[in-house]
């Protein structure tokens, strides 16, 4: 829903405008518990969130929709409790869970890619078909050849052309993770896109992303050839990368 | 001599040299052992740049050069 729209039209009720008060508190509440997302993509599954801290966004969030003046003084106010201590004759180690976000940022970048008019839920059902096809053609878990896959595909640099003068110079730049695992997702949609008998096999854009990744596995890909080629380009033009 | 509009075409701000040593690192590895792919001998010098770029802040957007600020108001006391 449009904020504009929603002022407009309900600042003639004065309840309306209360309960929408009371949302942006609560939404203030729930994004301040949006941990920072880092710029990379992780290898290992990152910490969102912890149980305590949840607890307390959902005391506050009902503390703050029923409405009352005083509904934060428990939270703010609270005595530090003194954990206590069981004594159990066997040892017990308690084991820290560690949640892991949502969803894979890679899967995430995937599906942000494929998406078209804003349809997320669409894409990430062909996102999870290329899951499926992998796991189907491999017998292995999938999100691993996916990344292997991604990670094997992807440029390390890229080549920027620079005027110096009237000379036209090509500086190589390094990617960072992000911009490496799109164009990797870039080149492998152009190959897949393309229907064609000869070139690929499957009758789905799924099927064939799953069959395309497989091969740069295997390591016979055009993706591969592509990438090959900016290295090279950037291997001749070295010299250029520390200039200015 | 007299300049009626004291002006200069300025430089582009130079794009900036993010992790330039394990980069140059990288493509001396690739001269060398001729592995572009970064498979075998230059596996590690790739990693290296790789774990560089993820801790690397950018910096932000840089401003455009002021030279011409500075001209157009140091124009009076040059008469």
């Amino acid at each position: 829903m449009r904020a504009g729209h929603f002022d407009r039209y309900n600042l003639h009720f004065p309840e309306r405008r209360r309960r929408r008060r009371r949302r942006v508190e609560m939404l203030s509440v729930l994004r301040s518990i949006r941990v920072g997302l880092p710029r990379h993509l992780p290898n290992q599954r990152s910490l969102s969130t912890t149980p305590d801290h949840m607890g307390k966004v959902m005391r506050t969030v009902s503390a703050l929709t029923t409405g009352t003046d005083n509904a934060l003084d428990d939270v703010i106010a609270a005595p530090k409790e003194e954990p206590e201590i069981i004594e159990v004759p066997v040892a017990y180690t308690p084991q820290f869970m560690t949640l892991p976000p949502a969803e894979d940022p890679l899967l995430h970048l995937f599906t942000s890619y494929i998406m078209l008019h804003g349809e997320r839920e669409k894409a990430s059902k062909t996102t999870s078909r290329v899951l499926l096809y992998l796991h189907a053609y491999t017998r292995q878990p999938p999100l691993e050849i996916f990344r292997q896959a991604l990670h094997m595909a992807a440029p390390a640099v890229r080549c920027m052309n620079q005027r110096r003068g009237a000379k036209a110079i090509v500086k190589p730049v390094p990617l960072s993770e992000k911009q490496r695992m799109r164009k990797a997702i870039e080149w492998i949609w152009e190959v897949v896109n393309v229907r064609s008998k000869s070139a690929t096999i499957g009758k789905t854009l799924a099927e064939r992303t799953a069959r395309e990744m497989i091969k740069i596995l295997n390591g016979d890909s055009s993706v591969l050839k592509k990438k090959e080629e900016i290295h090279k380009v950037a291997m001749a033009n070295r010299g250029a990368a520390r200039g200015r | 001599m007299h300049i009626a509009k004291l002006k200069v075409r300025p430089k582009k701000n130079p794009p900036v040299n993010l992790c330039a040593r394990e980069l140059t690192t990288m493509l001396s590895c690739w001269a060398a052992s001729n592995d572009v792919m970064s498979t075998g001998a230059c596996a590690e010098a790739s990693s290296a740049l790789f774990q560089c770029m993820r801790e690397t802040p950018f910096k932000g957007k840089q401003h455009k050069p002021t030279i011409n600020y500075h001209l157009a108001r140091l124009r009076k006391s040059l008469k």
